[in-house]
């Protein structure tokens, strides 16, 4: 490394794309609490848009920030500035920043191009999942794995599957594990959603399916059974049991 | 690869001039974009890239030529070009900093990826203080507005 004074660069100037294509490979503490203390070009690196296209919090993050995970996801996506292309998190305790994705999403209309959306949450209705499909129309990937005890083992109203069904037409995959789905459904979700190739189902939940009528019906369609442990126990032991699946 | 295939010419910053196969060369979507678009004539020059890291950035496609194809998928040789990878980006962080800036000019995605988490690696668990050391960079703050940064994202992880 002794060589280097005499041919350094200047790592400070490098475009803001580019240093947020470096950053984005950081863990998420270091980027915001480390990376803008460096120099000023940085932290508006971190303050601006370049760093948040893809919003990934992994389950430790999550973990960690808990009750302040909300505020922090508000926060990275009024940075995003509409160029969120994916967001994957887990365990938000209500469907309320979906309600803000949109928001943000309608002042930048250069976001609707959201192609994948995965989140882990307890509870979300049909009514948020019809706000993310309207607002986000090019979606193709939907990964809802939601545990929510008081729905889990029970036959659910369709109405879920039918707001897939009505407001996500370019679907490419779809994951949905803790809900019984039934044949009648899946028809409904594939006439909708011509794209349709992948679906993971609860391999438990869906015994009703009739997987054989399915694949001849239409011989492209993959799907994929899910096997989860599902803990109907106290929510300490779900949070560490589960995520480790 | 077969001697008959189709070559061009590429002309670096300095004048150098590489002779190779379209497909090596076309790994860039700027050389493929400009070579689609006309640009053929006795070279397609590329004006932002010295001749000693074009060299290098040519030797990366190369490589990576065939890992498109299904052969190149299989596990043992995705993983014999992950080792060769590691060791291409074995060089000083001059020279990381000029591919980087030659695999955005010439829009190479796996380059880019690979030399960005190179440098992000010399970046992980380091203090503020080392990174500035690592890179030799400026602390351009005063104390007190270095302290406002630092404690302005804190909440989220205390």
């Amino acid at each position: 490394m002794e060589e280097e004074q005499s041919e350094f660069r200047h790592w400070d100037e490098l475009l803001p794309d580019v240093l947020g294509l470096i950053f984005t490979n950081l863990p998420i503490q270091e980027l915001l609490t480390v990376i803008p203390c460096v120099c000023k070009s940085w932290s508006k690196v971190v303050t601006g848009p370049h760093c948040w296209q893809y919003i990934d919090l992994d389950e430790r993050s999550c973990r960690r920030l808990s009750h302040q995970l909300d505020r922090m996801l508000r926060m990275l996506i009024t940075r995003s500035n509409g160029s969120l292309r994916s967001l994957y998190v887990s365990g938000l305790q209500n469907d309320s920043i979906f309600s803000f994705i949109t928001e943000n999403q309608t002042n930048c209309p250069k976001a609707f191009h959201s192609h994948f959306l995965g989140f882990e949450l307890h509870k979300i209705g049909a009514q948020a999942i019809e706000a993310i499909g309207k607002h986000c129309e090019h979606l193709v990937v939907l990964c809802r794995n939601m545990y929510s005890p008081d729905s889990a083992g029970k036959v659910e109203p369709e109405d879920e599957a039918n707001a897939i069904a009505s407001t996500m037409p370019r679907l490419k995959q779809l994951e949905s594990a803790y809900r019984c789905i039934s044949t009648e459904c899946v028809l409904n979700l594939l006439s909708c959603c011509p794209q349709l190739v992948h679906l993971k189902i609860d391999e438990f939940l869906s015994e009703k399916l009739d997987r054989k009528f399915l694949k001849e019906k239409y011989p492209k369609l993959e799907i994929l059974l899910l096997y989860l442990v599902i803990l109907f126990e106290s929510d300490e032991s779900y949070d560490d049991e589960y995520l480790d699946m | 690869m077969e001697s008959t295939s189709k070559k061009v010419t590429l002309s670096s910053s300095d004048g150098r001039t590489f002779e190779v196969e379209e497909a090596v060369a076309f790994q860039s979507q700027t050389i493929k974009h400009l070579y689609e678009a006309g640009c053929t004539g006795d070279f397609i020059p590329v004006p932002n890239v010295t001749g000693d890291i074009l060299s290098m950035v040519l030797r990366y496609c190369e490589k990576h030529v065939d890992s498109d194809t299904a052969a190149g998928k299989e596990s043992f040789y995705v993983n014999k070009l992950k080792g060769w990878d590691a060791l291409f980006v074995k060089v000083d962080q001059s020279i990381l900093f000029d591919l980087i800036l030659a695999a955005d000019f010439l829009n190479i995605k796996s380059l880019m990826d690979l030399t960005c988490k190179t440098v992000a690696s010399m970046m992980k668990g380091k203090t503020t203080e080392e990174i500035r050391g690592t890179f030799n960079i400026k602390n351009d703050y005063t104390p007190e507005a270095e302290e406002m940064v630092r404690r302005e994202n804190q909440w989220a992880f205390e």
